[in-house]
């Protein structure tokens, strides 16, 4: 299982560097649409479509990222006054629940990448289908982090659950 | 049986008024048959939200922009080209009567599961700048908002203006600051934005009448009998009738508190304008599908007086 | 309105739970969808169709731009900067440090965008100073947690971008309408400052030369022109809210590479990955509610509570009051921008209705909501401040305590004046 968990490390790796050269991306392209308009009078008119598309496409996979590293923000009050065999109880429930909320989204996230095929954007006529796969990608690659802490979880894996002794109660 | 209705523009317009139009008549001739729920200024969404939710089945009716046009038959989609059609009888009856409008209509139920109901006019769009304007000369260099539309940008840069594409939301912002000296919109721009106070001329260039249209979700249509679609098809052509009449009354009304507030009108002849903006136009009809040039002709003339 | 109660129930026990907040709210959406149509009937394209409504979305990449300015700015020797400098103008006016502390913090909104943000990186230099000089360990952490409050009133803001875009107001007419208060909250502070010296003690800076002022001055310059181009770019037009974002970055970027040379490309990959994190985080919670904010309108519950509230015939200050008062509580338990994507779509139609200024009730809601990060018992600057000092939490929430007075002061104003908010945006816009 040593090289599955090596596996599961890599692949949120790869989609947090992504998502990293996509923050960059968009610095330069905003920075571009400012001066192109202010300095060199180039209206630039796709900034705006292209900026907010790249945007989904940062936030889902940097989203899955934090999922494998499990930051998603959480009220923990409750759970870290649980013992550990009621903490392990929660932690499957909430991931089962997680999946089941992950699971439809991403249904619907498949579903749209086909209705919208002849939907495009304004400006450059990317398809919206482009749009979806983001969410497709995303919320998929949360779905398999969210399988393989819950087959943690049910293994009686210690290390898959939260350490409240080591961390402090604020997780931003 | 729930409709709810969508469109973009806020209460008060010529569009409430034909949607409450539609609802009044299935009331008066279907007593309690239909639950009309209008969703004004957008509340669930803009115009390309709207379009996924009809394809979908979510949601059932819209009064909506030209962008499905855009997206689901561009190769019909004259009306959104400026400086194409000299009244609103043509743009209606290109849409509605010519092969090429039909063709749009079965391309936008194929494609985009919509079907076509109508057309709903708005009032001519006209130029607003704070410089005079006269020819198309005069238009040199002016730094002029353009909406996100690439045929628009196109044509207006082949009059010679400097387009600058910014939101809807910014541009009274952007003429305060100078960075925007003129606009395009119909009256109800310049009147609701207040833009006496950073605009001086209203320049007649009646360019294009960019309509509503009425539409529904194929999905929730073919549900319904063949007594409810036709039931609902003549309250959408008295609606649309009703909206054309208030639209024209919105429109003087308009024009008068513009002038009232200080604007001058410039009551251009049009023929240069569109004579400069020839070549975009032509470069615009050129990508557009076989027999469209052909069936604006045909519009045009069977509309003439 | 019975779903009112599903809607907010649900989420409150998800939430209480331990369910992450982004699915907590997904999840409930579900719920009043499985109730409303049936669990066969689930439209699960709507939940792609909205969450991509909430990311594809040009307003809101304001946010992981001023996440990443300000993470930018933290790196190097900035905080200290502009801290040496606050020190040097105010240090020795009766009260020290603590107006070293406030002003510091009014300087450095200029760059950040969350309270949080504030404390963990000001706040650190703030306590250590008022430690070494001796100040009660309680007035240090009160001031400091307290103050960071100003943070999200000051442009650049979060919270104010997201009711900008969630309302549907212009975002600079937002950044300008919560500098006043913002600013107002600080000379409350600084009031309390005063005040609380005559009993405690609170030694002085000594006043340094005007040559050495200067030179803390020039050392303290660059960063303090962020806020100046954020805000005179978007007030001269030059640039939108967002693209101010960008353009901040660049600005850090070429202040951390080119000026300071404190940047490393390891140190940059580190603070790109914490951008990428934090804003992943935040913005996926904003797909999802944007999500919850459109099932609520399209149930019509914001309709008809407007309806309501609107026939009640009492005045609309009453009826601000109530809402601020709601949402001093909420403010206890929800994280601001959660609080504003939540209630934003529930209050606006009402708002409307009634005629408000909705500039004016955004600047109201972000302040109220903002009171929250310092109550227990989520305040999340009350962590943070726990962990920098290793106080008890119940400590440092008493040691706040006596600064909400200064915060709830100027609400009031704010709330009977409205003119506070809404004059300097007038004025420009
Ligand atoms: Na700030
Ligand atoms: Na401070």
């Amino acid at each position: 299982m040593m090289g599955f968990a090596q596996l599961e490390a890599g692949f949120a790796r790869i989609l947090e560097l992504i998502s990293m050269a996509l923050m960059m991306a968009l610095v330069a392209v905003i920075t571009y649409a400012v001066l192109g308009r202010q300095v060199f009078h180039l209206p630039v008119a796709w900034s705006e479509e292209v900026g907010a598309g790249l945007l989904a496409w940062m936030v889902l996979l940097g989203s899955a990222a934090a999922w494998y590293h499990r930051r998603h923000l959480v009220i923990d009050v409750v759970l870290r006054r649980l013992n550990r065999r009621w903490l392990r109880g929660f932690c499957i429930f909430i991931e089962i629940a997680g999946l089941l909320l992950l699971v439809v989204a991403f249904w619907g996230s498949q579903s749209m990448m086909r209705v919208s095929v002849h939907n495009s954007t304004t400006a450059l006529g990317v398809s919206y289908s482009f749009l979806y796969l983001a969410l497709v990608i995303g919320l998929g690659a949360m779905i398999l982090f969210s399988i393989a802490q819950l087959l943690r979880l049910i293994r009686g894996d210690e290390a898959a659950l939260p350490n409240y002794e080591s961390e402090g109660e604020w997780n931003t | 049986e729930q409709i709810e209705i969508h469109n973009t523009m806020s209460a008060g317009g010529s569009e409430e008024a034909a949607i409450t139009r539609f609802t009044e008549i299935l009331e008066e001739r279907a007593p309690g048959r239909f639950d009309i729920a209008p969703y004004l200024g957008g509340q669930l969404g803009d115009e390309t939200d709207i379009l996924e939710l009809l394809n979908l089945g979510q949601t059932q009716m819209a009064l909506t922009g030209g962008l499905f046009m855009g997206q689901y038959a561009a190769e019909y989609d004259a009306v959104s080209v400026p400086f194409v059609f000299p009244n609103w009888d043509s743009v209606e009856h290109y849409v509605m009567e010519t092969d090429s409008g039909l063709a749009m209509q079965a391309q936008s139920r194929e494609r985009g599961n919509l079907v076509y109901l109508g057309p709903q006019m708005r009032a001519f769009r006209h130029m607003t700048s704070n410089r005079e304007i006269h020819t198309p000369e005069d238009l040199h260099g002016l730094p002029m908002r353009l909406p996100q539309v690439p045929v628009w940008v196109d044509v207006w840069s082949e009059l010679g203006v400097q387009p600058i594409v910014i939101p809807a939301p910014d541009i009274y912002f952007a003429m305060r600051t100078g960075q925007v000296e003129a606009h395009e919109n119909s009256l109800a721009s310049p009147y609701t934005r207040q833009m006496w106070e950073v605009q001086d001329y209203i320049i007649t260039t009646a360019h294009l009448s960019f309509p509503w249209h009425w539409v529904a979700s194929a999905r929730w249509w073919d549900s319904l009998t063949e007594d409810d679609q036709s039931l609902i098809r003549e309250a959408v052509a008295e609606a649309r009738a009703h909206g054309f009449t208030v639209e024209q009354e919105r429109d003087d009304y308009y024009r008068a508190q513009l002038i009232e507030n200080g604007m001058s009108f410039i009551d251009v002849d049009q023929a240069p304008f569109r004579a400069a903006a020839a070549p975009a136009v032509q470069r615009a009809l050129a990508d557009m599908a076989e027999g469209v040039t052909q069936d604006i002709q045909a519009a045009i003339d069977a509309t003439a007086n | 309105m019975e779903y009112l109660i599903i809607f907010f129930g649900v989420m409150v026990v998800l939430f209480a739970i331990g369910v992450p907040i982004a699915i907590s709210i997904g999840l409930t959406c579900l719920t009043v969808l499985v109730l409303r149509d049936g669990i066969t009937a689930i439209p699960a394209e709507l939940f792609a169709l909205q969450i991509m409504r909430g990311l594809n979305n040009f307003p809101i990449l304001a946010i992981p731009f001023f996440i990443f300015a300000a993470a930018i700015m933290n790196v190097g020797t900035v905080a200290m900067r502009i801290f040496d400098f606050a020190n040097a103008l105010v240090g020795s006016v009766r009260g020290g440090l603590g107006h070293v502390n406030v002003l510091a913090s009014i300087l450095f909104s200029g760059m950040s965008s969350t309270a949080v943000a504030d404390v963990a990186g000001l706040g650190q230099l703030e306590l250590k100073a008022m430690r070494e000089r001796g100040y009660p360990r309680s007035f240090a952490v009160g001031i400091t947690g307290a103050s960071a409050v100003i943070s999200p009133m000051i442009p650049p803001s979060i919270a104010l971008v997201v009711y900008g875009w969630q309302s549907g107001t212009s975002v600079a007419a937002m950044f300008l309408a919560g500098l006043v208060p913002g600013l107002m909250v600080g000379a409350a502070f600084m009031v309390t400052s005063f005040v609380m010296s005559f009993w405690l003690p609170m030694p002085l800076s000594p006043r340094p030369a005007l040559p050495e002022t200067a030179r803390l001055f020039w050392r303290a310059l660059p960063p303090l022109l962020t806020p100046v181009i954020i805000v005179g770019g978007i007030w001269t037009g030059m640039f939108t809210p967002t693209e101010a974002g960008a353009i901040a970055c660049v600005y850090a970027l070429f202040l951390s590479t080119v000026v300071y040379r404190e940047m490393t490309f390891a140190l940059l990959m580190d603070v790109l990955a914490s951008t990428v994190r934090f804003s992943s985080i935040i913005l996926f919670i904003i797909g999802i509610a944007t999500f919850y904010g459109w099932l609520l309108v399209r149930l019509r519950i914001p309709q008809e509570l407007a309806m309501t509230i609107a026939s009640l015939d009492v005045g609309n200050t009453t009826i601000m009051l109530a809402i601020v008062l709601f949402f001093l509580v909420i403010g206890c338990f929800m994280s601001v921008v959660e609080a504003i994507l939540i209630f934003t779509p529930i209050f606006m139609l009402t708002i409307q209705a009634l005629g408000i200024d909705p500039v004016y009730f955004g600047v109201l809601m972000v302040l109220t909501l903002s009171c929250g990060v310092i109550t227990p018992p989520f305040g999340n600057v009350l962590f943070v401040l726990a962990e920098i000092t290793g106080m008890p939490f119940e400590k440092v929430s008493l040691a706040v305590v006596p600064f909400l007075l200064p915060i709830l002061a100027v609400i009031g104003l704010t709330l009977f004046f409205p003119q506070i908010a809404t004059f300097l945006p007038a004025l420009v816009l």
